[in-house]
């Protein structure tokens, strides 16, 4: 275990990593800061630029930028009730009335700190389980493959926060652009028109740059016309309070152990991520607390839960990507793209082929979460003033950033063509109340699923009951049931105890 | 509202399930040793026809009273949005259909200038010196940075 460390702690304190790492963070938090652009699009558009690199460094520094991203978004939601990512959204409910009774500096000191804690547990977690999982990993077959895959597409839809039919519409979309392109097994040409551009089916970074990059700009476009200006901000007077009094650390401690065990786990499962971490520590502290009428009017608990929450959720989105080759939301299905233009496969094999690139990583989320509590404690004032930048300036670069970065994944112009329309498609989405996160995920899990789907039959000889007889299997694909009928056994229960049906959302 | 959109949105992807639906059963469905080529996406389409039919069905049953007709202010403001949506997406496609023929600077600065000063309204100034930092920002970025290279269309540079 140790000399896993050591050698990890050689990569990524070599120069270049640390440079990349500290970018990463920098960038993270910069992005985290700007309402509108987030990790997802953000990483979309460096995943071409990310070729050039080594891969080691490409993942610590797309890594810096989504759990920097977990800080930069506290600082929006604390000072001026936006929330910079969907994951503070959380903290702007007690955050911000902390910065209106003054206390902005203790919010922002307390998240800080907490999400370092959690950062560092979540860190230390993912190194000491990611070894043994990978070892358990090694007993995966197809079957078993398959069967984690719908268990994780189920997930995803049902964590999803719109109407289950749309999200269900939207994952079934996904899988099916991820058909197109030649078949895995027999290598037939799908749906691609006769275009030879699209023989390898849809390119992953163009997906992604098109629906959150340039879907996002559209969405930009469309609001600095309706006459909204983004609100200005106010930033505080006093900061330098910034450490918490011994009473608020001791109110907090708890919640920061909560919050870095809840996230951790979180970020394990599909669907989950910081997002839900946070929601979901902000519910457990309320129902936790002594006092809870105190939530909602500023309590620190409030802000040091979901903090932490986020913040050990990204290291735990990281398990399944290393020890399994799964990505659990967008940003890790974005990670396995960069691996993949590497030529690297994430999965249990990693561990053993590329230790260095595993266990750099890991210990760059170490050095990450160092970087970003020093950088965040004075550079509070600085981000704020990026605020003030109004997003017509920011646009333009963004859109000349997405074209170009299509158009170097393969010289093809096409690719630039084909991310606008996925941009309109996007900002069509949107409009329409459609989630784009189950497309995303089901566009890179529905291909993995087919090849292990018709892998197992061709093992099992077209018996499907391969799925049910071999154990790991079968309990996964036992847990997908139950969770698919669990609306209906709820119903169910409630019926016999009694209380009136809800009705159906 | 919502009912609206969703009957919309829904029979998009009802015909859209339908057309791979059809699509795939070009390529053969199962074989000897199981699904073939077709098969998956057969599977696809037919769920997303199902599924589509159940928003929509559902769009229906929930539809309350219309709300008032939209005011004639409002039908100018989404024309507007339309415009510049719809402009962006053409400059864009446009940009990529000539870049490789025309060179990555002229593209940009083309496209970066009508974006910035005709869609988004500012000064020549404004838009201009945005326009040219960004585009040298992003030289710099790719070319010098990272060795991406970059089209130089018939101008030559």
């Amino acid at each position: 275990m140790i000399e896993n460390l050591m050698l990890g702690f050689k990569v990524s304190f070599s120069f270049y990593n640390l440079v990349y790492c500290f970018v990463g963070c920098m960038l993270g938090t910069l992005i985290g800061v700007l309402p509108g652009l987030g990790p997802t699009a953000t990483i979309a558009m460096l995943l071409t630029l990310t070729y050039k690199l080594d891969l080691t460094s490409s993942v610590i520094m797309l890594a810096g930028i989504y759990y920097g991203a977990q800080y930069g978004g506290t600082i929006t939601s604390v000072l001026l009730k936006i929330p910079g990512e969907a994951s503070t959204v959380v903290t702007c409910i007690d955050g911000y009335q902390m910065a209106q009774q003054g206390k902005a500096g203790k919010a922002l000191g307390i998240a800080a700190f907490g999400s370092f804690i959690a950062g560092s547990v979540g860190t230390v977690g993912l190194s000491l389980l990611a070894p043994p999982l990978s070892e358990f990993a090694l007993a995966f077959g197809p079957p078993e493959y398959a069967a984690l895959m719908i268990l994780g597409l189920t997930l995803v839809i049902y964590l999803g926060s719109g109407s289950v039919t749309k999200a269900i519409l939207m994952g079934v979309l996904g899988m099916v652009l991820g058909t197109a392109g030649m078949d895995p097994v027999s290598g037939i040409e799908r749906f691609t028109f006769g275009s030879a551009s699209m023989m390898e089916g849809f390119n992953v970074a163009v997906l992604a740059m098109g629906l959150f990059g340039i879907g996002e700009i559209l969405g930009m476009a469309e609001s600095s016309l309706a006459g909204s200006p983004p609100e200005r901000a106010r930033s505080p007077k006093r900061l330098w309070e910034l450490l918490p009094n011994k009473k608020e650390w001791r109110v907090s401690i708890a919640p920061i152990g909560r919050g870095s065990i809840i996230g951790f786990f979180l970020g394990i499962v599909p669907g989950g991520g910081a997002i839900i971490a946070s929601f979901a520590s902000y519910a457990v502290e309320k129902k936790f607390s002594k006092h809870p009428e105190r939530f909602g009017k500023g309590a620190i608990e409030g802000v040091a839960g979901p903090e932490s929450a986020n913040n050990s959720a990204v290291s735990g989105c990281f398990i399944p990507l290393l020890t399994l080759g799964i990505p659990t939301n967008v940003v890790m299905a974005l990670l396995i793209g960069a691996f993949m233009l590497h030529g690297v496969t994430p999965g249990p094999f990693i561990m053993k082929n590329r230790p260095e690139v595993f266990w750099g990583v890991i210990t760059s989320m170490y050095i990450g979460n160092v970087i970003l509590l020093i950088l965040n404690v004075p550079m509070i004032k600085f981000f704020v003033k990026i605020l003030e930048i109004p997003a017509v300036i920011l646009s333009p670069l963004i859109v000349l950033i997405c074209l170009i970065g299509a158009y170097s994944l393969n010289n093809n112009p096409f690719d630039i063509v084909l991310m606008v329309v996925f941009g309109g498609v996007g900002y069509l989405m949107k409009k329409f109340d459609y989630e784009l996160a189950p497309l995303m995920l089901a566009f890179i899990l529905g291909p993995m699923l087919e090849k292990s789907v018709r892998q197992s039959l061709i093992k099992a000889q077209g018996n499907p009951m391969i799925f049910f007889t071999r154990p790991i299997s079968m309990v996964l694909m036992g847990v997908t049931i139950l969770l698919i009928l669990s609306p209906l056994l709820m119903r169910f229960v409630r019926q016999q105890h009694g209380r009136p049906v809800e009705k159906e959302q | 509202m919502f009912q609206r959109k969703d009957i919309a949105s829904g029979f998009f992807l009802l015909f859209l399930g339908l057309y791979v639906s059809f699509h795939s059963t070009r390529f053969s469905v199962w074989g000897r040793t199981g699904p073939e080529a077709g098969f998956y996406p057969f599977v696809l389409g037919i769920l997303m026809i199902g599924m589509s039919l159940l928003l929509i069905i559902r769009a229906f049953i929930s539809t309350r009273a219309e709300e008032k007709l939209k005011s004639a202010i409002d039908k100018e403001k989404h024309m507007a949005v339309v415009f510049k949506v719809c402009s962006y997406i053409v400059l864009m496609a446009l940009y990529g259909l000539l870049v490789q023929k025309v060179g990555f600077l002229v593209s940009s600065i083309v496209v970066l200038i009508i974006i910035l000063k005709f869609l988004e309204k500012l000064s020549w100034k404004k838009a201009c010196t945005i326009g040219f930092s960004s585009i040298l920002v992003s030289y710099m970025l790719f070319v010098y940075f990272l060795s991406v290279p970059l089209p130089k269309g018939f101008i030559g540079f």
